[in-house]
C-alpha cells in the first residue's frame, strides 16, 4: 500500500503535465469541431475541418511547414551525422570539444533567428566581409538568403541549432557500435569507410531516424523561426494557425483549432509511422535496441 | 609471418598497459599468451592489430614496419574475447563478411562461409541470427569469420573459454589443421594452462605489462624464469634450503650447484615426488580426491611441504598412510630467497 503510494507521488509530477497536455489536446479537438458553449456554438460540426482544407493560405502553409521540417531535419541528420563520425574518429567524444558542440543546443531559437539576421542578412556580417574581401561590388549583390518564400533563412537557423543535437544524441550510441563492431569490421579487412558503411551506420539508423524526427516535429509545429525568418506570405503552419486564433473574430476559433487539429494528427500519424519502421528495423536487427 | 615487437608501449588514455615490451615469433610458429587477468594480454594483441595505438616503440611484420599502418591494411585478425558478431547480419553473412571486403563475388563468398561454418560445426545454422545462437555457438562463429580473412598473423583471444571440454578439443585441432593449411602465425590467449601447454611452439608469459618469459612449453613448465613464473602454472613446492661451497643441502637433500653462496629454495613439481620407491623423504598422505580418470593425492611430508601429486585412478591411497618416498630432482631450480 505504502509502495503504491510512493509510486504515485513519484509520478505524479508527470502526471500533472500530461494530464495538462491531454487536456489541451481534448478542447483543441473539441473547438475544432465547433463546440464553444461560450461562443454560443454548440452544434458538432467537421464543417471548419473542411473549410480549413479549402483554403489556399493553409494549403500553402502546410506545404511551407513540411518543406521546413523536411530539409532542416534530413540536412541536419546527414551533417549531424558527419559530424558524430568526425568526432569518433579523432576521439573526442568526451571534454572539451563537445561543450561546443553541445552550446548552440543551448542557445534559444529567438537568439538563433538574431545571429542569423546579423550575420545573413544583406547588411550583415558575411555581406560585409564579401565587401571588404573585394568579393562584392555592392552589399545588395549579396543574395537574399532571409524572408524569402523559400525560408532558406528559416532552415539555415535550424540547422545551426539542430546539427549539433543531431550529432550530440547519436554520439554515445554511434561512438559505442564503433568502438567494438566498426573496429571488428575494419579488423576483418574494411577500411574506416566503408566500416561505417556497413556496420555503424546500418545499426544506428533507429538511433538516427529518432533525431530527425524529433526535429522534423518540431520544425514542423515551430513558431518563432519562420515568424522571424520567414517571408511575410506564404507563411508558415503555425504562425498562420496563430493568426488565425489571434483574430478578433471570434467565431474564427474553431476554425484556428481546426488547423490545430491537423498539425496535432499529422504529428501523431508521423510519430505513429516511425514507431513502425523502427518495430521492424529493431526485428531485423535482432535486437539492438 | 614473422612478428617483431620492439620496447612497446601501449595504453589507453593516460594509463599504460604494455610496458616496454619486446617479443619475437617467427612465421609459422604458435604461441600462447599467458597471464592473469588484467595483464595486458588483450591489449597485446589488440596493438598488434592496430587498434590500441602504440604509444612508443614499433611492430614489424616480416621485416615491414606496421605499427602506424591502419587496421584493415595490417594483415592481422583479432578474434575478439567479446565476440563480437554484426547483430545486423546472419551468421553466414556474418563468416562471408571479410571476403566481402576482399572482393569476393557474393555466391563464392557465400560458399566460402558456408564450407567454414560446417569446419566449426554449425552447418545449418547460417540463416539465423547472431543473437539467436548460444554463447559457445557465437564463439565458434567468430572463429569461423576469423579464419575467413585468412590472416597472415592470427590473434586469438580466449576463443574456447565458453565451449566444453569435447568441443574445445575439436576447435584446437581445427585451428592447428587450419594453422597448417593457410601457413598462419598463431598468438593464442588463454586462462587454460594445459591448453598453452600443449598446442604451443612457444609460451610468453606475462605479468602487469610485461613478458617475464617466452620460451617452449617444457622450458616454462620446468625452469621458471622466476618465482611468480613458476607460482602461474601451480602445483610448485619449495623446499628452503642452502648453498655453501657449491652444495646445495636442505632436510634429506643434498647435490652440488654452481649457485653461490646464500639461502635459497628448491623449485619442485609434483613429478618429482617419486612415491613408487623406496626413499629418504617422508611423507604421510593427508587426502585423497577422485577426479574420474585420476586421483589427486595430497601427501605432508615430515618438513611440512605439501605435495599435491596425480596418481592413476586405480591405486590404492588412503588419508593417514605413511611412507618413505624418494625424489626425483632431475635439473634443479633454485630461487634466491630475499626476505
Ligand atoms: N578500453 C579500455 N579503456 C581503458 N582501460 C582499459 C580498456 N581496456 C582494458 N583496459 C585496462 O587495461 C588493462 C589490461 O586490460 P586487458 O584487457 O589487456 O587485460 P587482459 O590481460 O586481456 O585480461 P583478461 O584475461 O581478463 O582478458 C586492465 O587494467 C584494464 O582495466
Ligand atoms: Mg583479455
Amino acid at each position: 500500500m505504502k509502495r503504491q503510494t510512493t509510486i504515485f507521488l513519484l509520478l505524479l509530477p508527470f502526471l500533472a503535465v500530461t494530464g495538462i497536455v491531454l487536456v489541451s489536446i481534448w478542447n483543441v479537438l473539441v473547438q475544432s469541431l465547433g463546440y464553444i458553449p461560450a461562443f454560443g456554438l454548440t452544434k458538432p460540426t467537421l464543417d471548419y475541418y473542411i473549410q480549413v482544407f479549402s483554403r489556399a493560405d493553409f494549403l500553402s502553409a502546410v506545404w511551407v511547414s513540411v518543406r521546413i521540417a523536411l530539409w532542416s531535419a534530413v540536412f541536419s541528420v546527414c551533417l549531424g551525422v558527419l559530424l558524430a563520425m568526425a568526432l569518433i574518429k579523432c576521439r573526442k567524444t568526451r571534454g572539451g570539444m563537445l561543450y561546443a558542440v553541445r552550446l548552440p543546443i543551448l542557445v534559444p531559437h529567438a537568439v538563433v533567428a538574431v545571429f542569423v539576421i546579423q550575420i545573413l542578412s544583406q547588411t550583415g556580417l558575411a555581406a560585409r566581409f564579401a565587401h571588404a574581401l573585394g568579393f562584392l561590388e555592392d552589399y545588395s549583390a549579396f543574395p537574399q538568403l532571409l524572408f524569402t518564400p523559400s525560408y532558406l533563412g528559416t532552415i539555415l537557423a535550424y540547422l545551426w541549432k539542430e546539427i549539433p543535437f543531431v550529432a550530440y544524441f547519436v554520439l554515445a550510441f554511434m561512438s559505442s557500435i564503433s568502438d567494438t563492431l566498426g573496429e571488428a569490421a575494419e579488423n576483418l579487412g574494411a577500411s574506416s569507410l566503408r566500416s561505417f558503411w556497413e556496420v555503424t551506420l546500418p545499426l544506428s539508423v533507429p538511433v538516427i531516424s529518432r533525431a530527425g524526427l524529433i526535429i522534423f516535429i518540431f520544425a514542423f509545429g515551430g513558431y518563432e523561426l519562420p515568424l522571424l525568418l520567414g517571408s511575410t506570405l506564404p507563411k508558415a503552419l503555425s504562425v498562420q494557425t496563430y493568426l488565425v486564433y489571434m483574430s478578433p473574430d471570434l467565431l474564427q476559433r474553431p476554425l484556428a483549432m481546426a488547423m490545430n487539429g491537423v498539425v496535432l494528427l499529422l504529428s501523431a500519424g508521423m510519430a505513429l509511422a516511425y514507431s513502425m519502421v523502427i518495430y521492424r528495423l529493431n526485428r531485423k536487427v535482432g535486437g539492438v535496441k | 609471418m614473422k612478428l617483431v615487437i620492439e620496447n612497446l608501449n601501449a595504453g589507453y588514455d593516460a594509463d599504460v598497459v604494455l610496458q616496454d615490451l619486446s617479443l619475437s615469433v617467427e612465421a609459422g610458429e604458435f604461441l600462447s599468451l599467458l597471464g592473469p587477468s588484467g595483464c595486458g594480454k588483450s591489449t597485446l594483441l589488440k596493438t598488434i592489430a592496430g587498434i590500441v595505438p602504440a604509444a612508443k616503440g614499433s611492430v614489424f611484420l616480416d621485416g615491414q614496419d606496421i605499427t602506424h599502418l591502419p587496421i584493415h591494411k595490417r594483415g592481422t585478425t583479432v578474434l575478439f574475447q567479446d565476440i563480437r558478431l554484426f547483430p545486423h547480419r546472419s551468421v553466414v553473412e556474418n563468416v562471408a563478411f571479410p571476403l566481402k571486403m576482399q572482393g569476393v563475388p557474393k555466391g563464392e563468398r557465400l560458399h566460402r562461409a558456408e564450407e567454414l561454418l560446417e569446419k566449426v560445426q554449425l552447418a545449418g545454422y547460417g540463416n539465423r541470427r547472431p543473437s539467436e545462437l548460444s554463447g559457445g555457438q557465437q564463439q565458434r562463429v567468430a572463429l569461423a569469420r576469423a579464419l575467413a580473412a585468412k590472416p597472415k598473423l592470427l590473434l586469438l583471444d580466449e576463443p574456447f573459454s565458453a565451449l566444453d571440454e569435447n568441443l574445445r578439443e575439436d576447435m584446437r585441432t581445427l585451428v592447428l589443421q587450419l594453422k597448417e593449411e593457410f601457413h598462419m602465425t598463431v598468438i593464442l590467449v588463454t586462462h587454460d594452462r594445459e591448453e598453452a601447454l600443449s598446442m604451443s611452439d612457444r609460451v610468453a608469459l606475462m605479468f602487469e605489462g610485461s613478458l617475464i618469459q617466452c620460451s617452449t612449453p617444457r622450458q616454462v613448465y620446468s625452469h621458471p624464469a622466476s618465482r611468480q613464473a613458476a607460482d602461474y602454472f601451480g602445483n610448485c613446492v619449495y623446499i628452503p634450503g642452502k648453498v655453501e661451497g657449491g652444495r646445495f643441502t636442505a632436510s634429506g637433500i643434498c647435490f652440488e650447484t654452481d649457485a653461490a653462496d646464500g639461502s635459497y629454495d628448491l623449485m619442485l613439481r609434483p613429478g618429482c615426488l617419486d612415491t613408487e620407491t623406496e626413499g629418504e623423504y617422508p611423507v604421510q598422505v593427508e587426502r585423497v580426491s577422485f577426479r574420474g580418470s585420476d586421483l589427486q593425492v595430497s601427501f605432508r611430508a615430515s618438513d611440512g611441504t605439501l605435495w599435491k601429486k596425480t596418481c592413476p585412478a586405480g591405486a590404492d591411497w588412503r588419508p593417514g598412510d605413511r611412507m618413505k618416498a624418494g625424489l626425483q630432482i632431475g635439473e634443479p631450480v633454485l630461487f634466491l630467497r630475499n626476505y
